[in-house]
């Protein structure tokens, strides 16, 4: 099955205001709690101590060949009709070997229901709302067979910004 | 409980004992917030207490709207150090805290006592620990942070803490969180410097439970629409790119008509990073800049203080400015201090009042980042002529015999400490003509039609048709009058004070709710619609509680009233009344000047002193004070439900020699 939209990410715009957060914890858990939003921002100082922050949106990239699904014991990982890998809470037996296995780090596991989280598109309401809330466009959903240009586009501008501040 | 996390911390570190309260039992009578922490306050802290004791308490206040995505606030409240006769005082603080706190459990965290030896709070969720702190005493604010981060090691806990500044003690020195979040204003870090207490580094897993996740959705989207594409969408977006950088320095600059190069446009090209802010806030309203010859960091109330007013160095010395701004945030000082005390220091030595002896050697040269460099590190490790301004600007005048009325001070304080005396301690301040230059916040509303003209491409007709669109807007929501404020400057008018009180009750609630008045209230004359009737439906749906508008104003006026009552009570006690420093016909408004010098700054005239002070007293009536002292009136505090602040009272002013407590005209 082919991978129908999948939300790309570009580090340089995202601000690191940590709304994506709030609201994926508060549309998927009915809480506020960024321990249990399957976005996550994290935070990196450059040098230490401190000086500047960078932040970087870890979301998952519903991939192709989906190490979380292939590690999975107990087959709880799935891909719906959107393209995206969904984790079924009734199956998951909370063993965190698809936390361990994702190479972007972005499957976490809740510690109250000992089920793994992961984005699943905002499957409930057909529309991913840390995409919808995200200020400086950082996170896209795009369709997948156009993700690669959509990167490319967005880095073109960044690389025309480059030469052009070189150049002059 | 929903949206209060349900604990209160008492920590005792004389005692090294850790207590806990419930929320619950307070929320009724004192809803949350910054009254809750009046509550605390009161409870715990004596009016004879002195900001430095052992006995005084630092209190960290959360609302029910922090660690949501309708705010993100903690409200510090404690006896202030910096000011003349220590009233309690509020002051804000952002970034990832405040939530953290939240989410570990906690609505409130009081800090007593003092500790034998240097120690850093630890709270790990359920688990709060005292942690020594002798390795990192005398560390800046950043290495403070950095080095908590690796022996916890947890990158993501949040750390609020003070720099050598609040270690020795400096009045006016401030407690830092991240890059430059901090509890400036109010001399707080000397108050966590004399608790020996380092840190207090958070992490809690926890969350805040909500009462109608589905409503809150959709009040999150109507809010989002305003930002993104209602008439709050110029303002967000010019906060969050160009942040106070755009909104200040270009058009403070630009206002006052002279031919300037703007500094925003050098500053953005060459240094700007990105967006900066507090968690949970799309507007992320700081800057991040790096000066690859200096050092990175952030900035937003150091950019105001600069280059409103110039006064250690020229506007186009950005390297001053930043080298500045970083050592501040490092050494953990409020920045206007700072500002006032080098200004001064110059211009004695610019007038040959003082030379380089009198400095250490290193002579106050305007402009000069060598002595602007020591004066901070001197002040900041109290080494040399640092000593002398340890307690203010004032006691370093009356030791050295150096005039001060070339400084621009105000109080024990800096002319920006004047202003938060209106917010702090209400009618004193209040009563004095040219107060109002502030309350309400209308007052520099038209410099931004030179900031919209030249972010927006507006004409300056609609950029001033739409200013005035926002203000009458905002008027007419008040006191149902839309003109009151195209009249420039104010006469009196008996709206005014009915203005004023709204205002002040509307930015209270912020204090009370955690959410940021920055985001709404704030700036409500800038085509920010947010105000009571939007507290109201995002506290319904995050606490499941009906409150109605009455409800929240009634709040916020016991806040108001508990806190003038307070430092009433404290005046009165201690036979005292906040000494003025300069009447405030000779205090600087807070505006651009071409020149730094002294005889060439712009002076608020008292215009129309018989109106302000009409205003002082129906200011005094609205609010239920005795208009011949400023004290509330025990009906007041009975109404409010204070009867036992209204008893103490009662007696201290029987006691109180009441000529000393009537207001003096000027």
């Amino acid at each position: 099955m082919t991978v129908i939209s999948k939300i790309i990410v570009d580090p340089s715009k995202c601000s690191g205001c940590r709304v994506c957060e709030a609201i994926c914890s508060l549309i998927n858990e009915g809480i506020f709690n960024p321990t249990k939003s399957r976005i996550k921002v994290i935070r990196m100082i450059k040098g230490s101590p401190a000086g500047l922050l960078y932040s970087v949106p870890v979301v998952c990239q519903q991939c192709e060949e989906a190490y979380c699904q292939k590690v999975c014991p107990v087959r709880a990982i799935y891909r719906n009709n959107k393209g995206a890998l969904v984790v079924d809470e009734q199956k998951c037996i909370g063993c965190r070997l698809c936390e361990a296995a994702c190479p972007i780090g972005a499957i976490s596991v809740d510690i109250e229901k000992h089920v793994a989280l992961k984005c699943n598109l905002c499957e409930r309401i057909g529309e991913p709302q840390c995409v919808k809330y995200c200020f400086d466009e950082a996170i896209k959903l795009v369709p997948a067979d156009r993700a690669s240009r959509a990167i490319a586009i967005s880095r073109a501008e960044r690389f025309r910004e480059i030469i052009r501040k070189v150049i002059i | 409980m929903y949206g209060w996390a349900g604990k209160i911390l008492i920590i005792d570190l004389t005692e090294e004992k850790v207590i806990y309260d419930l929320t619950s039992k307070y929320v009724d009578d004192y809803f949350g917030g910054a009254l809750i922490g009046m509550k605390l306050l009161w409870d715990n802290v004596s009016p004879l207490t002195k900001p430095l004791d052992p006995e005084n308490a630092l209190i960290i206040n959360t609302g029910p709207l922090t660690g949501t995505l309708f705010g993100n606030k903690a409200t510090w409240l404690s006896r202030s150090a910096y000011r003349a006769n220590y009233p309690c005082t509020f002051t804000g603080m952002g970034g990832g805290f405040p939530s953290e706190l939240k989410f570990a459990g906690y609505d409130h965290v009081i800090i007593k006592g003092k500790a034998k030896s240097p120690v850093y709070l630890y709270i790990d969720n359920d688990n709060v620990e005292i942690r020594d702190a002798k390795h990192l005493w005398g560390l800046d604010t950043w290495e403070t942070q950095h080095k908590i981060k690796e022996e916890l090691k947890d990158p993501e806990v949040q750390v609020a803490c003070i720099g050598p500044a609040g270690e020795n003690l400096v009045v006016y020195a401030c407690i830092l969180h991240e890059l430059a979040f901090a509890a400036a204003r109010r001399g707080f870090g000397a108050v966590m410097g004399s608790k020996n207490l380092k840190a207090i580094a958070v992490r809690g897993t926890r969350g805040v439970k909500v009462a109608d996740p589905e409503g809150l959705r959709e009040l999150w989207d109507e809010f989002w629409q305003e930002i993104k594409r209602g008439d709050a969408k110029y303002w967000a977006k010019m906060l969050h790119s160009e942040g106070i950088s755009g909104q200040f320095i270009d058009g403070y600059l630009l206002a006052t008509g002279l031919e300037v190069k703007p500094m925003g446009d050098e500053l953005r090209e060459r240094y700007l990073v990105g967006s900066y802010g507090c968690a949970f806030c799309p507007i992320q309203c700081m800057q991040l800049f790096d000066f690859p010859h200096i050092g990175s960091g952030a900035a937003y109330c150091t950019l105001y203080a600069a280059f409103s007013t110039q006064r250690m160095y020229d506007r186009t010395n950005l390297d001053a400015w930043w080298e500045r701004t970083l050592l501040v945030n490092k050494y953990g000082i409020d920045c206007h201090p700072v500002e006032v005390i080098g200004e001064w220091l110059m211009e004695l030595y610019n007038k040959g009042l003082i030379t380089a002896e009198d400095t250490d050697g290193v002579p106050m040269i305007w402009n000069n980042r060598q002595a602007i460099k020591t004066l901070i590190e001197k002040i900041a490790k109290k080494e040399g002529f640092g000593k002398l301004f340890a307690d203010g600007i004032v006691s370093a005048s009356q030791l050295k015999g150096w005039p001060l009325s070339l400084a621009d001070q105000f109080d024990n304080s800096d002319p920006y400490a004047w202003i938060d005396l209106c917010l702090d301690e209400g009618p004193v301040a209040k009563y004095r003509p040219g107060e109002l230059t502030r309350l309400p916040f209308f007052g520099d509303a038209f410099t931004n039609i030179i900031v919209f003209k030249r972010y927006f491409k507006m004409s300056e007709e609609e950029a001033r048709n739409l200013i005035e669109k926002w203000i009458s807007k905002e008027c007419k929501r008040i006191v149902n009058y839309e003109n009151i404020w195209r009249a420039k400057p104010a006469k009196y008018n008996e709206n005014v004070a009915k203005m004023v009180v709204f205002q002040e009750d509307e930015f209270m609630l912020g204090d009370l709710t955690g959410h940021c008045d920055v985001q709404s209230t704030w700036l409500a004359h800038y085509g920010v619609p947010f105000g009571f009737e939007h507290y109201v439906k995002w506290l319904r749906a995050v606490t499941g509680k009906d409150y109605s508008v009455k409800q929240l104003r009634f709040y916020a006026e016991k806040a108001i009233v508990f806190r003038d009552a307070y430092n009433a009570l404290c005046y009165a006690l201690l036979g005292q009344r906040p000494v003025i420093g300069k009447p405030l016909d000779q205090i600087r408004v807070i505006m651009p000047f071409p020149s730094w010098k002294l005889s060439e700054v712009f002076i608020i005239r008292p215009a129309d002193v018989e109106g302000q002070r009409k205003v002082g007293r129906d200011y005094c009536i609205l609010r239920g004070y005795d208009p011949e002292t400023g004290i509330p009136t025990q009906e007041k505090l009975k109404e409010l439900g204070l009867e036992d602040v209204a008893d103490a009272l009662k007696m201290a002013l029987e006691k109180a020699d009441m000529e000393i407590l009537r207001w003096a005209p000027i």
